[in-house]
């Protein structure tokens, strides 16, 4: 585990010892099987509830509520250990962490805390998180699913797209616009009437994951599972925020799994009667790899102090999502070429984790969405927005 | 039902060991350690024990302070509360030193049971379990594989070349733990957090003093590469030349 600035010597006693346990539960319960799983395009559902007694459903969430309540920063490193063994196992977290469990803690009311929270931290409950549409990807603000006021509550009408736990979720934390144009979210139950899903089974990326497409056809949703404290936009982008946080230190977790792997077979690897570490090749690759981790890995722990120490934006997420994953998409397909042809197949991890970064690039605020943001911030101009007469002139 | 653990800080097993440049000591330094894996399977014991018919367990060491490390883990895997009999050298102790002050502690702790791995991996003695048992005159089962704890003796199995041995042992006795004898589980989150509050005594205590002195440590040979053969006739000319074992 290349630590090359011995960032890990931050850590307290118990954060390193929670790093070590989730390191040790990755190499024994991950490691020699996700080849398999992701083969076959299975996720793991046997790990779920595993994950609630290993204490990583909820690792900021409040003791109260049947969370551990601890920092961003051991919320990152379990992120990346996790994401060492591969995105698709460390999605599900993040979904389960960022994307359900934060929006009801933070929109959401004391019984809906009470009533789902716990569950969800064991792994009795699995949730889902449903913003993105087949058609309003980088624009949310699109969406078509409507939410239609009626007595005791609103019903919901449309479907929403690459939803990552999909079809094993008991709940879904969903994104609607109300009558008023508002969007609304909502807690939608597994046997919720009208509510339906269907998996996407033709990824060749991410594919030890469940993603879905979330179906809504006049289904009810009373009020009490309304979260009465999200109005707009802002609201979903605050949980994505949460979650592109862990998403950058997975890409740190990506970067490490690679170099180990791309160093311990050069060192054995014979070429021409010497082991390939000996080529100034080799050593550049290397060198560019090393470099590039060390990069990544200084910026997630500054950022984790950042958050720790609430001064985070959502900009420097997005500067860290949009880095660490283009890294570690890079450092995966430099060691997939110095693993030669075995680099191509699953007994080794380069290629898959090659494979996910193209997702995960994607999910989460694509690169050029993250680019965006930064140049709006740079530029005070919002160019991912339609010509806005002030600005363009027109 | 009380139960003493005695576990060791030793080299991980896929840690690379080399010798100081004298020779008398391995370089400590930059390397991993673990709790000595058969005392693992003695503190998950210890675990499963209490889980089954409450208790409380202790879980003890001799180290230095870095041997907190191992001693949080058992922590974290359940125990309830750790003792460290303070030694900054403790990897030049003999058996016999670590073995009374196990005995020191059992005095004072009463435990029913005390259990222990069959080795550790860094020296290789086997001399722990027995030693103890020995000193305090406790009933002794070496390289227990399953074990049925009843109320005032307990059912222990062994495996030996001869076959599968069960014996019926009353308290207070020592076992020494053979793996198979459970399946240690990795701490959670929660249990590392909790292991943080749990109470870890220093004990100081004079060790008696024993006349041996480790002359030189040295790294096995390094394994020859393979070397392909075109014929049997090959085979057979350098096992006779080459190996001389024809």
């Amino acid at each position: 585990m290349y630590d090359f600035y011995l960032l890990d010597e931050e850590l307290t006693p118990e954060e390193r010892q929670i790093r070590d346990v989730v390191r040790e539960f990755v190499r024994k319960e991950i490691l020699p099987n996700i080849g398999e799983w992701w083969l076959k395009g299975e996720f793991p559902t046997h790990l779920i509830r595993v994950f609630g007694e290993m204490g990583l459903l909820g690792i900021t969430t409040p003791e109260e509520y049947g969370g551990l309540g601890l920092s961003k920063r051991i919320y990152g490193i379990v992120a990346r250990e996790l994401e060492y063994g591969d995105s698709g196992i460390r999605s599900f977290v993040s979904v389960q962490n960022s994307l359900v469990m934060y929006p009801i803690l933070t929109f959401g009311s004391e019984e809906q805390r009470r009533k789902y929270l716990p569950k969800l931290a064991t792994g009795e409950l699995v949730g889902c998180f449903g913003l993105t549409e087949a058609d309003a990807g980088s624009d949310p603000g699109s969406m078509k699913t409507r939410a239609r006021k009626v007595q005791g509550g609103y019903v919901l009408n449309g479907s929403k797209m690459w939803i990552t736990n999909g079809s094993i979720a008991d709940i879904a934390v969903v994104w609607a616009k109300d009558d008023e144009g508002v969007i609304r979210g909502f807690i939608v139950e597994r046997d919720f009437k009208g509510f339906s899903t269907q998996d996407i089974k033709t990824k060749i990326s991410l594919r030890a994951s469940v993603t879905s497409e979330l179906i809504f056809e006049d289904v009810f949703v009373p009020e009490e599972n309304v979260l009465p404290n999200a109005r707009g936009l802002k609201s979903p982008l605050m949980c994505l925020t949460q979650a592109r946080y862990g998403i950058a230190w997975g890409g740190v977790g990506v970067g490490m799994a690679v170099l180990d792997e791309a160093i311990s077979y050069a060192k054995e690897r014979i070429v021409f009667g010497k082991p390939l570490t000996h080529y100034q090749i080799t050593q550049e690759k290397f060198a560019d790899m090393l470099a590039d981790l060390t990069k990544i890995q200084l910026m997630v722990y500054r950022l984790a102090d950042l958050m720790d120490s609430g001064r985070a934006n959502f900009r420097h997420v997005s500067l860290a999502k949009r880095e660490a994953v283009r890294t570690a998409k890079r450092m995966a397909e430099k060691a997939r070429g110095i693993l030669g042809a075995n680099g191509i197949t699953t007994e080794y991890h380069a290629m898959r984790h090659m494979a996910n970064m193209e997702a995960v690039e994607t999910y989460e605020g694509t690169y050029e969405v993250h680019t965006l943001i930064l140049g709006e911030y740079i530029t005070g101009v919002p160019a991912y927005r339609i010509c806005d007469e002030e600005i363009c002139g027109d | 039902m009380k139960v003493l653990v005695f576990i060791k800080r030793t080299p991980d097993t896929a840690a690379v060991v080399k010798p100081t440049p004298d020779g008398k000591d391995i370089v400590r330094e930059g390397l991993a350690f673990i709790i000595n894996p058969y005392d693992e399977f003695a503190v998950q014991e210890a675990v499963n024990i209490k889980s089954a018919k409450g208790g409380e367990t202790v879980v003890m060491t001799v180290g230095d302070d870095a041997s907190t490390e191992q001693l949080r883990r058992a922590l974290a895997m359940g125990i309830d509360r750790a003792i460290l009999v303070k030694h900054d050298r403790f990897w030049e102790l003999n058996p016999s030193q670590v073995g009374y002050a196990i005995a020191e502690i059992a005095k004072k702790e009463n435990p029913d049971l005390i259990i222990m791995g069959k080795v550790t991996i860094d020296d290789y003695t086997y001399a722990l379990a027995p030693y103890v048992a020995q000193a305090l005159g406790y009933n002794l089962v070496t390289y227990a594989t399953n074990v049925e704890y009843g109320d005032s003796t307990m059912k222990v199995e062994r495996e030996s070349d001869l076959g599968k041995e069960v014996w019926e042992v009353p308290y207070p006795a020592v076992i020494s733990a053979e793996r198979g004898l459970n399946e240690p589980k990795i701490p959670s989150v929660m249990g590392v957090m909790k292991a943080k509050k749990k109470p870890l005594d220093v004990v100081e205590m004079d060790l008696p003093s024993y006349a041996y002195e480790i002359v030189r440590f040295t790294p096995p040979p390094p394994r020859k590469g393979v070397k392909l053969l075109e014929s049997v006739d090959d085979l057979i000319r350098v096992l006779k030349e080459e190996v001389k074992i024809l």
